[in-house]
């Protein structure tokens, strides 16, 4: 086990109903005002009674926080526990995520970026699928929707494949078991790598993932998104390229300007 | 094509798409520009150097048995001879608009690769040296899909292999020619996983015939006392991984092969640059047969796969392969047994909608925007995408029997191109679906005999499935309208499709003739 270091955070909000769950939802949030709660009422129609909520502001500028903060008081009923913590300076995606993680309280946490989405019955399935099988992730087919539309993630888990590049997105749900096994998320020379590291690790360590074969993701595809205009920079891949050799030598990633 | 799409109802084709997609590498390929008349003059190059290029160029369609001489001859208005066939179209066919093959239209597969358009390559000449293996599409011209969907339904079905067979006398309960002896069965361990399938299911339906089967790969050995080879999906036989080493081999030429792939696809073009003179070739689509024989491939047909007496149940020829397997994990333990599961239980079926095909950037954006209407219900999709990972199979890979046992689990099973040709997929309708009880909801296909839209599957456009499926799912006349569906699938077509007779009538095709045709 290593200890997964937890970034400084104050609590804006937290209500405790009862302790039954058995997952909790963390949200990730990071200037995502204006589709937050878009994600959030997906959170609420989930068909699973028994749910957990965790927000986790990575110190946005935009009054995201404060949007979550009056939503929270309107729904905290339907969550067996709701919290939203504000981190105290800008930590990045796998802080963030971390964060969530560790302030969970149940077996089990389904990772949900702030621009995404779930259908109804996606955490009930992926809950049902994870404890039938003891897998330590499981994760569904994306509907991908925004700017383009289709569907990602139909693949199943393969740790070979793995090794040519990422092809499971961060939404999924993942025992808190695991995560702490494998050291959490690490931080990367790029945001919008962690969760492929995290698969790695996954891999590495032998634990096992199943792919839900139902779509009951939703995942926004933007003109601007992170990977595009950051991380696919010639620099900031060359980085990427060397740390990957570091963590993972198995890897054999063909990186370029996509 | 638009015009003609929409007429078979593909409202939605969008087969211009792939314009975005064209290669933005210049080819380090000799120029294939219109030979001037067999000299150099104003090229600066010498003439021996341009007769040597002519030369190479002839040789190379020659070769490619992809030149239908046949059909550029009545363009042309000269004899069916092949050698002079091409020397008239590298001389004045292809300046004069004249088409090499009738699936391929050079001015579409112009404006999709501007590169070969910008070098001045004659397109045929570019397809065959290099865009065939460098998976560049082509489009089906309009002519070509305009004559196939006027086939009628006796030019289509006159080309079944048992129609065939019974027109020079053989009886469907005449026994194989080759009983008792064993036939060397192939196909690909390497890329889609559908072609396995069907494979596996041939070689069952030969056993039933009292046929041996030796279930080979690209890699095996071939067995000295095999007396017929059999290929399934020679694209990707001779293509992936050690299949190259088959290719001129005299005995496989002279087999079987079973064509899967799509008129509109390279890979067409590339299996049937795979089949010797002498070869046996059937396809899964009478369209494709029908083709063929048009094209002087008259030792071809069309071979549906059809039922499998009894109805799948643990009573089956062969031990079932049910062993655990990645990906079916979403089937409860109670619901991973095989049962016979009849009509009568279609409501019991835990799974609601089936769909089992490789992701295609078609059938994505497809399943992208039936998401909604799909994640109400229980699924069970699998399209693996196997793009950047030829090396699929192995434990990845939901065997024959798996997925005949999601399809029994299934009351829907969606079927959806895998681009805008509107394909039969038989495997997909008839052994997963229509066989297996599944009631199979379908775009709008290509006809295919003896099998009715509307009456033995539904067909409905990608706007018209949501309210299909709620209605087929979402209310109690879904289970009588599919009990319906089934008892006349199981009345009607059972008979009329059954694997073991045309394969018996395959190897009497093979071993006695096929009928000449004029």
């Amino acid at each position: 086990m290593l200890d997964i270091p937890v970034a400084p955070a104050r609590v804006l909000f937290e209500s405790i109903r009862h302790r039954r769950s058995q997952v909790t939802v963390t949200v990730t949030l990071y200037n995502y005002r204006e589709v937050v709660t878009e994600a959030l009422k997906t959170v609420l129609a989930q068909d699973l009674q028994d749910l957990d909520l965790v927000i986790v502001d990575d110190y946005s500028n935009d009054g995201g926080e404060e949007r979550v903060l009056d939503w929270l008081h309107a729904h905290k009923e339907r969550f067996g526990r709701s919290l939203l913590l504000r981190h105290t300076e800008r930590q990045g995606l796998a802080a963030a995520r971390n964060q969530g993680f560790a302030s969970a309280a149940t077996p089990y946490v389904f990772v949900l970026d702030a621009d995404n989405q779930l259908y109804p019955r996606c955490v009930t399935v992926c809950l049902t699928t994870a404890q039938a099988n003891s897998a330590d992730a499981v994760y569904t087919i994306l509907e991908v929707f925004g700017e383009s539309e289709g569907v990602l993630g139909t693949d199943l888990w393969d740790p070979t494949a793995l090794q040519t590049g990422n092809y499971i997105d961060a939404m999924a749900l993942i025992s808190r078991g695991a995560w702490k096994q494998v050291g959490g998320y690490r931080r990367m020379p790029a945001n919008g790598w962690e969760d492929y590291d995290l698969w790695l690790k996954f891999a590495e360590a032998g634990l096992d993932a199943l792919r839900v074969p139902e779509i009951l993701c939703r995942y926004r595809k933007r003109e601007a998104s992170m990977l595009r205009s950051v991380t696919n920079q010639p620099e900031t891949m060359k980085a990427l390229q060397e740390d990957m050799r570091l963590h993972h030598p198995a890897v054999q990633l063909r990186l370029g300007p996509s | 094509m638009k015009k003609v799409a929409s007429r078979v109802g593909l409202g939605h084709a969008r087969f211009l798409d792939g314009i975005a997609r064209a290669a933005h590498r210049v080819l380090p390929c000799w120029p294939y520009s219109v030979p001037t008349g067999g000299t150099a003059a104003g090229t600066g190059r010498p003439a021996r150097a341009d007769s040597v290029r002519d030369q190479i160029h002839r040789d190379l369609l020659v070769s490619s048995k992809l030149f239908d001489t046949r059909f550029y001859a009545a363009q042309a208005g000269i004899e069916a001879e092949v050698e002079r066939c091409v020397e008239h179209y590298l001389e004045h066919g292809a300046a004069a608009g004249h088409s090499p093959n009738r699936l391929f239209d050079g001015a579409a597969y112009l404006a999709l690769h501007p590169d070969v358009a910008a070098a001045n390559l004659d397109p045929f000449l570019h397809f065959v040296a290099h865009g065939i293996s460098e998976g560049r599409r082509n489009i089906v011209p309009d002519s070509c899909l305009a004559q196939i969907i006027a086939m009628t339904p006796a030019s289509l079905a006159e080309r079944r292999v048992s129609d065939q067979a019974r027109a020079i006398g053989w009886r469907p309960n005449s026994p194989s020619a080759w009983a008792g002896k064993t036939v060397a069965l192939y196909a690909s361990s390497l890329g889609n996983f559908f072609f396995r399938h069907i494979a596996d299911r041939i070689a069952d339906g030969l056993r039933a015939s009292g046929v041996g089967v030796y279930r080979l790969d690209q890699n095996s050995a071939r067995p000295s006392d095999a007396a017929v080879d059999f290929v399934v999906a020679p694209h990707e036989f001779f293509h992936l991984g050690g299949g190259s080493r088959w290719r001129d081999l005299q005995e496989v030429a002279r087999g079987v092969m079973l064509n899967t792939e799509q008129p509109a696809t390279h890979w067409y073009f590339r299996a049937l640059s795979n089949v010797g003179p002498a070869t046996t070739l059937v396809d899964l689509s009478p369209q494709s047969a029908v083709l063929l024989r048009d094209a002087g491939r008259w030792r071809s047909g069309y071979l549906p796969l059809g039922w499998l007496p009894p109805r799948l149940s643990p009573a089956g020829q062969r031990r079932l392969d049910l062993a655990p397997c990645r990906g079916l994990e979403a089937l409860g333990a109670s619901e991973c047994k095989w049962s016979h599961r009849g009509v009568d239980e279609w409501r019991e079926r835990p799974v609601d909608v089936l769909f089992l095909g490789t992701l295609t950037p078609r059938r994505s954006t497809a399943l992208g925007r039936l998401a909604s209407t799909l994640a109400k219900y229980r699924c069970f999709i699998h399209a693996p995408t196997n793009t950047g990972r030829p090396l699929t199979g192995g434990k990845t890979e939901l065997g024959l029997d798996q997925s005949l046992l999601l399809a029994l689990n299934a009351k829907v099973m969606l079927n959806i191109h895998r681009d805008e040709f509107p394909y039969f997929e038989w495997h997909r309708v008839m052994m997963m679906g229509i066989e297996q009880g599944t009631l199979v909801l379908s775009e709008p296909c290509l006809p295919s005999p003896g099998v009715e839209p509307g009456r033995h599957f539904l067909t409905a456009t990608l706007d018209q499935m949501p309210e299909v499926l709620s209605r087929l799912l979402g209310s109690s006349d879904g289970e009588a309208f599919a009990r319906q569906i089934d008892e006349l699938n199981v009345h009607e077509l059972q008979p009329r499709f059954d694997l073991r007779v045309e394969l018996r009538a395959l190897a009497f095709l093979h071993s006695i003739g096929f009928p000449q045709h004029a």
